[in-house]
């Protein structure tokens, strides 16, 4: 489980994030510095709604995370919950 | 022997335990059973026969010394090709360049260690990376259940090894379900172990956070043997830390005193009729074993899914991120797109998917596993897809194919990929077969480290419905199999007698004992020795300068490396295998076969009089007549567009590179589409880097609409103008069967003169081809085939000099490219003096790789 948290520790408790997703021709500059070739704007616009609707899906357990919440506390849980099973 | 290998790894322990077969001879005839039928399958990128035998024969010296290693001692698998093997190199199931391993991965070290004969490396998607598993390098693994369906993806070399009997397990991996639902869709058992709990080390990376090998095989009890022997920390692996109780399934494993949660209607709802009913049934399975069914929710699933496709995609994306720049040819246009979209994400949301990743997870826990031991989900939402509905470019597209990309309700990762993301452990068995006989599975998911439980109750389960029992019919495979297996039809001794002649010289470039898609991923079984190629004095050809009058016509040149292997021996006036503006699947095997000469000098002349297969190979298949039957297959426009220009380039000074360019009719097509898909092809082929551009209008075994339009003067000359417009200044040409009635060829050569500059004639007639009972040879439905080869020569010659003679007569703008039965510098010259332009060979071309230096040197004006 997560540790009790200082006071100073919940000063940075967040509100619900925000998502900024880039612009089409940002994202197809991006993209063609990456994987080569020329800006692909309808690429990047496909890439953006397929992208948008997982983080939209996604986001009630994305608002969910605690900054006490850290990457190892996965193993920890999976062992804990096989102990108790 | 056929039971042994059919049965379980106990049977075949115990069987090797009592001395009644040695593991040398296990392994034997699983490797006989492969090259008996996986010509047909392609579960297997590559056998690796020797080692296998010496690894056999090892563990027979270790059993003589009374040094047994385990339940698996002696016993056939294999490996999804993404596993390293020390000296050799995991292609991934990309073409892209791969080095060899210098050490072996942990889990195929553990089998080593437990006594397992590997067998060799399976086939896989691409970079593990589609659900079906297409892949470029030697496409995809076709379902033992129906070879037109895929096996699923990304371990179904895996799933169609098995299901086929070849070997009794395999090491899978998993990322998103790509060990569960090719189980599913060709009926075997797979298993997404608990994270933590099976080293990864030598094991591809494309989700580090997700990904998990995992053992398959064709029971629970089979898959609980392969997994005890591969499970277990791993210091090379830092995640993999957790002690896992393995443990062998009781003798009798029991339902009752067990909970199951079962789904309501509502999660249920986007999976097809069929996969519900299985579901229904497995549940009513279960209950009626003994089991207590409580209903579950699935707690935030959406979510889930999600948080799931945001950590594959971003950590896809940062692994491939610099091959992808540094050799993009490894990569296939489709897969470049997905992996794009993990470009997208911010990292902070990444970042914020893993830290939920253990309140999700207890969440999940609770919610489910409070009051059941294990959760019943479907594991694919229905059976296996055909290929052709899943090619890149195939539409209507009922699968989605972006699935770790957005959730749709046919996504094939919707009840897999979540498990990952959890790090639960999912075991999926075979729950049944839809009314065509299609496998379908289900889930049985647990808490952490609850293998042993859920290994118990696949057990029970499978004991109570024996849907794991059933097997393939072979037929099916065997009617879809390589010329050579069809011992149905052919019989034992022709089968053995085509092996002889495959495997002496001369061998064909084209392995006819091979799939198309083998051939073009690994074609062309040519190795040298390279001929000495005379020189010889220019020639004109449309305006171009060629070396010689002679080529390849529109057949074996599949590819830039057909190309350039063809160009190098010294045929100069060479065509590229016909291309669409969608990929095609190749009909499966067989794809070319020998006629009887006998039948074929009796019933040739008729249209409509079926010609009967060889009864034995021919003496010399270079001037022997063949029947071909492939559909015209095409890969995707992304795949040939960049090969075209790579094959221009091969070309030496003094060759030229024609392109084949084929309309695809489709229903709901209008004429005037079609036509003009004729033009936006020769449009792009011209720009690819084609010399000239060849309209098939002629295709021997394709929809009439496409093979016949040579017969339909209007049509061919407004393909024929719109090319024309298309190419610049491009000479156009028109491939045209055989048009028996000489008033019908004027009235085509009048249509088109003007809009084409040359008529390319013969291409192989259609004919029905019959086997030795009288069934179509090629398998229902592909009742007719190409007549190609030695006999086709007299009808050529006459079509060519007719055409010839009425093209001098009315004075029309065109030229004659004769193509039909030319093995020899003098069936050249023949063709020469009938009027044609140039000549080509296909068949004798295919098996006799030295015919253009052959003709060269007898014939330098050629």
């Amino acid at each position: 489980m997560n540790e009790a948290r200082t006071g100073a520790q919940c000063r940075f408790l967040m509100p619900p994030a925000t998502t900024m997703l880039p612009d089409p021709e940002t994202l197809a500059r991006k993209l063609a510095d990456i994987l080569g070739g020329t800006p692909d704007r309808a690429l990047a616009e496909r890439l953006l709604a397929l992208c948008g609707a997982q983080l939209a899906a996604a986001r009630p357990a994305l608002d969910g995370v605690d900054p006490m919440d850290v990457l190892e506390h996965h193993a920890a849980a999976l062992r804990e919950l096989a102990r108790h099973g | 022997m056929d039971e042994l290998l059919d049965g379980g790894i106990a049977a075949a322990a115990r069987a090797m335990a009592r001395n009644e077969v040695s593991a040398r001879e296990l392994t034997s005839a699983a490797l006989a059973r492969i090259a008996a039928q996986d010509g047909a399958l392609r579960a297997f990128f590559r056998v690796e026969g020797e080692s296998a035998l010496a690894a056999a024969a090892e563990r027979e010296r270790e059993r003589r010394a009374g040094r047994v290693l385990g339940p698996l001692h002696g016993i056939p698998v294999a490996r999804k090709d993404m596993f390293d093997r020390a000296g050799r190199a995991a292609s991934c199931g990309s073409r892209g360049a791969a080095a060899a391993a210098r050490e072996t991965a942990a889990c195929l070290a553990r089998l080593d260690a437990a006594g397992a004969v590997d067998l060799g490396a399976l086939n896989m998607s691409e970079f593990a990376f589609h659900p079906h598993g297409l892949n470029a390098l030697a496409g995809p693994a076709r379902n033992p259940w129906d070879p037109a369906r895929a096996a699923g993806g990304s371990s179904g070399g895996s799933a169609a090894a098995l299901a086929a009997r070849f070997v009794f397990g395999s090491m899978g991996s998993d990322s998103g379900g790509s060990i569960r639902h090719p189980a599913a869709q060709c009926g075997v058992v797979g298993l997404l172990p608990t994270r933590g709990t099976l080293s990864r080390h030598g094991m591809m990376r494309s989700s580090p956070s997700l990904d998990a090998a995992g053992p398959m095989a064709r029971s629970a009890e089979d898959c609980a043997l392969i997994h005890a022997a591969v499970a277990g920390p791993d210091p090379r692996d830092p995640d993999c830390v957790l002690p896992m109780a393995a443990a062998a399934v009781p003798e009798t494993p029991a339902l009752r005193g067990r909970t199951i949660a079962r789904l309501g209607d509502a999660p249920l709802a986007s999976i097809s009729g069929e996969a519900r009913l299985a579901y229904e049934a497995a549940a009513e399975a279960l209950r009626a074993g003994g089991a207590a069914l409580v209903a579950a929710e699935l707690p935030a699933w959406d979510a889930l899914n999600a948080l799931a496709a945001i950590v594959f995609a971003s950590e896809v994306a940062a692994t491939h991120r610099r091959r992808l720049a540094a050799e993009p040819e490894a990569y296939s246009p489709e897969v470049r797109e997905r992996m794009a979209a993990g470009f997208v994400y911010p990292a902070a949301d990444y970042l914020d998917a893993l830290r939920v990743r253990a309140r999700m997870t207890r969440l999940f826990v609770e919610a489910v596993f409070a009051r059941a031991d294990a959760l019943l989900l479907p594991a694919a939402p229905d059976v296996a897809p055909r290929l052709d509905e899943v090619m890149p470019g195939a539409a209507p597209r009922r699968y989605d194919a972006g699935a770790f990309t957005l959730a749709t309700p046919a996504d094939p990762g919707r009840f897999t990929r979540a498990f990952n993301y959890l790090g639960l452990p999912a075991l999926a068995v075979p729950a049944g077969f839809s009314r065509a006989g299609l496998p379908l599975g289900v889930q049985l998911a647990g808490r952490p480290l609850s293998e042993p439980a859920l290994f118990a109750i696949g057990a029970a389960f499978q004991r109570n419905t024996g849907h794991h029992a059933r097997r393939p019919d072979r037929r099916a495979a065997a009617a879809a199999g390589p010329y050579a297996e069809r011992r149905s039809v052919l019989g034992p001794a022709m089968a053995e007698a085509l092996a002889r002649t495959l495997a002496a010289p001369p061998r064909p470039t084209y392995r006819t004992d091979r799939s198309f898609e083998w051939n073009h991923a690994n074609g062309p079984d040519f190795a040298g020795p390279w001929p000495v190629v005379p020189e010889t004095p220019a020639k004109d050809f449309f305006g171009l300068a060629v070396r010689s009058r002679f080529g390849v016509a529109a057949s074996i040149v599949l590819n830039s490396r057909w190309t350039e292997t063809y160009a190098r021996l010294g045929f100069d006036i060479l065509t590229y295998k016909t291309v669409r503006s969608q990929a095609r699947l190749c009909h499966p095997p067989p794809n070319w076969l020998f006629l009887d000469d006998r039948s074929v000098a009796a019933g040739l002349a008729n249209r409509e009089t079926p010609l009967a297969l060889a009864a034995r190979p021919p003496a010399d298949p270079r001037t022997a007549t063949t029947a071909g039957s492939f559909g015209t297959p095409s890969v995707a426009p992304e795949s040939w567009q960049p090969d075209i220009a790579a094959a221009r380039r091969a070309l030496a000074p003094g060759q030229v590179l024609i392109v084949s360019v084929v309309g695809t009719a489709r229903p709901g097509l209008s004429e005037a589409d079609f036509v003009a898909e004729y033009g936006a092809l020769a449009q792009t082929v011209a720009a690819a880097g084609a010399d000239l551009v060849e309209v098939d209008l002629s295709c021997p075994n394709v929809a009439r609409r496409e093979g016949e339009v040579y017969l339909d003067p209007r049509l061919s000359a407004a393909i024929a103008r719109a090319v024309k417009a298309a190419a610049g200044a491009r000479p156009v040409l028109l491939k045209t069967g055989d048009i028996a009635d000489r008033a019908q060829m004027a009235a085509f050569l009048e249509a088109v003169a003007g809009a084409a500059d040359g008529v390319v004639m013969i291409n192989a007639p259609s004919r029905p081809i019959v086997d030795g009972a009288g069934a179509p040879a090629f398998g229902a439905g592909r009742e007719r085939a190409g007549v190609a080869g030695g006999a086709i020569r007299a009808i050529a010659l006459r079509a060519v000099a007719d055409a010839v003679a009425h093209i001098h007569r009315r004075g029309l703008p065109l030229k004659v490219i004769g193509v039909g039965g030319v093995a020899s510098a003098a069936d050249a010259r023949a063709f020469l003096d009938a009027g044609a332009c140039a000549v080509q060979a296909a068949t004798a071309a295919a098996w006799n790789p030295y015919l253009a230096a052959e003709i060269k040197a007898a014939a330098p004006d050629i």
